[in-house]
């Protein structure tokens, strides 16, 4: 390809500023110090190891993971029908319908936590795990529904005819043909649903109990400043997040329907 | 014998439009029929309201002397080959014409024997294990024809499954489609646009335009003895040229038009009125049946006097371009040694058995969409 090398880098340069952070971040956690600063002298795998020896950290990482398995599975539950009855509808209905699915996406998030606060407060629900779980669920069901209905859109109306043609009813034609056919985006849709929970602080701050999520712990922690250790914690969460984010990726764009 | 389908009185709308206006449709069993028509014309919603995804809103439908009109799609005994074949993605080639059966309820060794017999059919053997996405597109149109066929249905409804072929691979399925429709003794119901198509493959053709079914009968009757100028320029090329009958009798008819005069024999009276003298009609004269009157020939009652305003090579045939001396155009397509040194000042002559005089609302039908 033709062309300059200004264009090339600028690209370049913005890469660098988008992880050139994670890098210092990923290897302060190997400064055997118990302060944050350059350079690394002496270099220790201490705040690594130490992760799996801090009770409050790994509590935290297990109600997050727990909170973010029932956000999802809510989420999954809710945008699943949804979005297929959104699929089956037109005009302005389709319009209005779609709008009222997608608007919590573009509230601020902390507008919706401090309403859900309040609003779980009236209907008598505890802060914990279930709030967080639902609070979650409403920042999440909009991608779910979205998801789903670009691939049912692509399915076309001839499959599920074809089945029922061939003589399934109703239920056979969801469980064989239409169930199937989304697969790739309900995947796609859970993994980045857990990804969404998992990483999400304003919801979990305003609707959690006593025990802090991952997210909220770290914020604790960060207030008595910085150490190693959270530098570690955090590169830890980045690989597995990533690892996650990049197979939601790969499913949400699959073209090939094989398994 | 029960027809294998019996449409009466059929009408489906769509808002306050029609698109299938009060059908009438008989097909004995074991018969290739075609519903041929433009684009809009109803032969699709024809199709689906048989196969139950179009609710009629009056007329009943039979198929093998049972009334399915109000019976769920799942139910019917019909089956469908969708224009985009509608192969479920995510199944094996043996899945797909395996589903149908499994659905009836049959035995999964009962399943696969089905699935082998019928790959055999289409002559796809081997291919089972394939996905969809991995066949060529006249692999897919096999399979589609193999998943319908295998739950052994009364009728098997084929809506433009060809239409999405290169030529060759069409010209190629359409022989096929024939030998495959001959060899299970199934009746298919197919619905096309393409004339040459639905004279190719079928015993019966249904011409359709606005909801309507405007002729039916064998392709050669058809083809022959149109019932109107629509049915006449849909099938084949025709020259329509409007006429008005002044004498009728002893078995002929006299028909003018300006600087034109011709005599035909009243049977070939094709559009079933009994025309009086002073009704205005079409003559409608096939291209190819214009043949040049020998110089020395005595006057012939059906000669067209013209001059060539356009000839055209075409190999096998030469297409002419014929001014009459009212202004009007025809079209005359003959073998190249025929038309070798015409030019100028013409003198051609249709068979009479190739003419055919249709008495109707002159303009009304007279369009040559195809």
């Amino acid at each position: 390809m033709r062309g300059g090398w200004a264009l090339p880098l600028w690209f370049w340069l913005f890469v660098a500023y988008l992880f050139l952070p994670l890098v210092v971040m990923a290897l302060m956690g190997f400064r055997d110090s118990n302060f944050v600063a350059f350079p690394i002298q002496t270099w220790t795998s201490r705040w690594y190891t130490g992760v799996l020896a801090d009770g409050d950290m790994l509590a935290a990482i297990w109600l997050s993971a727990r909170v973010a398995l029932w956000s999802t599975l809510l989420s999954l539950a809710v945008g699943l029908p949804t979005g297929l009855l959104v699929a089956r509808t037109c005009g302005a209905l389709r319009a209005l319908l779609i709008a009222s699915v997608v608007l919590p996406a573009f509230l601020p998030v902390i507008v919706s936590s401090v309403a859900l606060r309040m609003y779980l407060g009236v209907i008598g629900l505890e802060p914990g795990v279930a709030a967080i779980s639902f609070g979650h669920a409403v920042g999440s069901v909009p991608f779910v529904v979205i998801m789903v209905l670009t691939r049912i859109e692509a399915m076309g109306p001839n499959l599920a005819d074809a089945a029922r043609n061939l003589g399934a009813d109703d239920l056979i034609v969801f469980a064989r043909i239409t169930l199937p056919f989304l697969a790739p985006a309900l995947i796609g849709a859970f993994l980045f649903c857990i990804l969404l929970s998992f990483e999400d602080f304003a919801r979990s701050f305003f609707l959690g109990g006593f025990e802090p999520t991952f997210p909220v712990l770290l914020f604790a922690r960060l207030r008595f400043g910085f150490d190693p250790g959270l530098a570690a914690v955090s590169t830890l969460v980045l690989v597995v997040s990533v690892a996650v984010g990049l197979v939601a990726e790969r499913y949400v764009r699959a073209k090939g329907l094989r398994p | 014998m029960t027809p294998a389908l019996e449409i009466r009185g059929l009408t489906k709308r769509f808002g306050s439009a029609a698109a299938v206006d009060g059908v009438d449709l008989k097909v004995a069993a074991g018969l290739f029929v075609t519903l041929l028509g433009p684009s809009g014309c109803g032969k699709s919603t024809l199709l689906r309201a048989v196969a139950g995804f179009a609710p009629p809103e009056s007329g009943t439908i039979h198929v093998a002397g049972r009334d399915i009109t109000r019976e769920v799609p799942h139910r019917r005994p019909v089956t469908i080959v969708f224009q985009d074949y509608a192969l479920f993605p995510h199944m094996t080639v043996a899945g797909n014409i395996g589903f149908g059966c499994e659905m009836k309820g049959l035995a999964p060794a009962a399943v696969a024997s089905r699935v082998e017999e019928m790959l055999a059919l289409v002559r796809l053997p081997g291919l089972s294990g394939r996905y969809p996405e991995q066949l060529s597109g006249g692999q897919r149109q096999r399979v589609a024809l193999a998943r319908a066929l295998a739950p052994d249905p009364v009728l098997l409804l084929l809506d433009e499954p060809l239409a999405a072929l290169d030529l060759q691979l069409r010209r190629e399925m359409q022989g096929e489609l024939k030998a495959i429709q001959r060899r299970t003794g199934k009746t298919f119901v197919f619905v096309t646009h393409d004339q040459e198509e639905a004279m190719a493959m079928s015993d019966l053709i249904a011409v359709m335009r606005n909801g309507r079914i405007e002729q039916i009968g064998p392709p050669e009757a058809v083809y022959r003895d149109p019932a109107n100028s629509f049915v006449a320029g849909f099938l084949g090329a025709a020259n329509l040229v409007p006429v008005e009958v002044v004498g009728t009798g002893s078995g002929m008819l006299t028909v003018v038009a300006e600087g034109l005069q011709w005599t035909l024999p009243a049977e070939r009276v094709t559009s079933g009125e009994k025309p009086e003298p002073g009704d205005a009609a079409v003559m409608m004269i096939r291209p190819e049946s214009l043949r040049p009157l020998p110089d020395d020939a005595q006057a012939h009652s059906l000669a067209v006097n013209g001059r060539v305003i356009d000839r055209t090579f075409l190999g096998g045939r030469v297409v002419l371009s014929l001014e009459l001396p009212g202004g009007q155009v025809i079209r005359a397509e003959l073998p190249p040694h025929e038309a070798e040194g015409l030019g100028g000042q013409v003198r051609l002559a249709p068979r009479a058995s190739e003419v055919a005089l249709l008495v109707e609302n002159v303009g009304s039908g007279s369009n040559k969409e195809r």
